[in-house]
């Protein structure tokens, strides 16, 4: 045996292995209830050394196998095949069920929150314009913005009698419409209350983002990626057309034009831009996000220079633009 | 055995539904259903769920009359478990010999059903982990006799072959759905399918003797079911 062959360990669900020129147990475990095994498992999983022995070894795996009843039972942890199974399984749920428990990161709060916001306002806007025909029945001169609408009737619905064109409004009416409007505004309140609890979040594990998308884009980014990692790890070009995947597979299919932006639209510096220069800008822009989620997942400081980087790149494709014009 | 159920394949049982022709496997779990598929007692009182092929890429395998190298006795890796409809069925036809399903899944909505699941049968063996990386749940999975692989990533057959090189046996099947849309969806079908398969033929890490293809239409679209057998070493 040459020495890059020379024996070599990793860990096991019941153990260490060694491997030299076959495989045996190099080490019981000490412990043995299943909430300990699943605990010392977490580690091993998790451990890069062991993965990087593993994956060194994948050459030795391909030719043969370990056999881990055997050593499981040489291990001490099962008798029968049966055992084996039944021990792993009731190890292998808690492992399960304890990594679950803890992937409820930061992030992954805020997605939720943002997701339970976009249902917020649909219900919300369904709501309010049911109440809007409703009372306008009775009160049709009433002219007031969305919430302030809502407020009015919950506050002062016996105004309807002031209207000349409004069916005539019995007390019963008033107080159904009332306690209806009552309810839509409570909805109101708890919108305002998961965006501050978005904006804290936000603010708290992802800075950067928030600082250059905002606090609701940058958490909506977060929802559409499926978390901080996915984000940090997605190509900005992929970050860019994200929430226009429609006219991207069109485009792919067909001769159809690239989307130039997705979701990254709703921003300011995109919606404002010139029109012919918004794909330049979207691109410049996607790669500041990226850069931002990058940042955000991997340092998890603040970085301002982000930010006056995307502007002076900005003002640079303006600038290009419009002395193009003025030679034209 | 019931008068309406006969054998159809190893632990997999043909009947009728509404008067068409329709599969079945026997309850592990007596008294509780997975996805809303009927249950059927025969007059002592085992249970038989129904198995809907456009539900589950191996059903529709099964429904299309594929030899499906599955016996109640292997050990299965499955990749891609989701949420557990063709897993509790896999269960089913494992439970009634000594049979285990390791299932891998990496998504945490489905994981917690698929945990559940594994709660009532005792041959699923769950694990929350990534597919593409054998490496990380090497720990907990011994050499299995079928590798299911059912995961919606670009490399298909490079994923299959990578766990197939870490714990395939030799001599070991491979059933593995290909889904065209996520390897590219701007490509015809076709050239997708055949590029994966050239993939599963020739791999440095294990290849395959291809021994049946199909079209899973109408149950599936744009997906093809693949069984394969590894290669032994040269």
């Amino acid at each position: 045996m040459s020495d890059s062959e020379k024996s070599k360990n990793f860990s096991a669900w019941f153990g260490s292995v060694t491997y030299g020129g076959d495989f045996s147990l190099s080490e019981k475990p000490l412990i043995s209830t299943s909430s300990e095994l699943s605990d010392q498992l977490i580690s091993t999983l998790s451990s890069s050394q062991n993965i990087r022995l593993i994956s060194s070894l994948k050459p030795v795996f391909k030719e043969e196998k370990p056999d881990y009843r055997a050593l499981a039972k040489e291990a001490g942890l099962a008798d029968t095949d049966a055992e084996y199974v039944s021990t792993l399984r009731e190890i292998a749920i808690q492992t399960a069920r304890k990594q679950l428990s803890a992937s409820m990161t930061e992030d992954k709060k805020v997605i939720q929150a943002v997701e339970a916001l976009d249902d917020l306002n649909e219900t919300i806007n369904h709501l309010t314009e049911r109440l809007t025909e409703w009372y306008s029945a009775y009160y049709p001169e009433l002219d007031l913005p969305g919430e302030a609408y809502v407020r009015f009737v919950s506050e002062i619905p016996e105004s309807a009698s002031q209207s000349l064109m409004g069916a005539p409004a019995t007390h019963e009416d008033l107080l159904l419409l009332q306690s209806f409007a009552d309810d839509i505004l409570s909805l109101y309140e708890r919108k305002a209350a998961v965006e501050s609890f978005i904006e804290m979040k936000m603010k708290e594990t992802a800075p950067n983002l928030s600082q250059l998308a905002g606090v609701v884009l940058g958490a909506r980014l977060l929802s559409m990626a499926g978390g901080l990692k996915h984000l940090a790890a997605m190509p900005s070009g992929s970050i860019q057309v994200m929430g226009a995947e429609k006219a991207m597979v069109k485009h792919l299919r067909s001769n159809a034009p690239s989307p130039k932006h997705g979701t990254i639209f709703s921003h300011p510096i995109l919606n404002t831009a010139p029109f012919r220069l918004r794909g330049k800008i979207a691109r410049s822009f996607a790669a500041a996000v990226s850069l931002s989620a990058r940042t955000d997942y991997y340092s998890g400081t603040f970085n301002p220079k982000i930010e006056s980087d995307l502007n002076t790149k900005i003002n640079r494709i303006k600038q290009a633009s419009s002395q193009k014009e003025v030679k034209e | 055995m019931t008068d309406f159920l006969k054998p159809y394949s190893d632990g997999v049982y043909e009947g009728r539904m509404r008067g068409k022709f329709q599969l079945y496997t026997k309850n592990a779990a007596p008294g509780s259903i997975v996805y809303g598929e009927k249950i059927m007692t025969d007059d002592d009182g085992t249970e038989y769920r129904s198995w809907d092929p456009k539900r589950s890429k191996l059903g529709a395998l099964y429904q299309k009359k594929i030899r499906v190298p599955l016996t109640s006795g292997s050990r299965v890796l499955y990749l891609g478990a989701a949420n557990g409809t063709t897993v509790s069925h896999v269960s089913d036809i494992l439970a009634e010999s000594s049979g285990v399903v390791y299932a891998v899944e990496f998504s945490e909505r489905p994981m917690r059903d698929l945990v559940m699941l594994a709660e009532k049968r005792n041959n699923i063996i769950p694990i929350f982990s990534d597919a593409t990386r054998p490496e990380l749940y090497f720990p907990m999975v011994e050499p299995v006799d079928v590798i299911f692989q059912d995961v919606a990533q670009a490399n298909q057959a490079a994923i299959a072959c990578k766990n197939a090189a870490y714990f395939l046996k030799e001599g070991g099947h491979l059933i593995l759905s290909i889904k065209a849309r996520s390897v590219d969806v701007a490509k015809n079908p076709k050239k997708v399918f055949a590029e994966e398969i050239k993939t599963l033929e020739k791999n440095a890490d294990a290849s395959f003797k291809i021994l049946k293809t199909i079209d899973l239409a109408p149950f599936h679209v744009d997906h093809m079911g693949v069984i394969a057998v590894k290669n032994s070493k040269e």
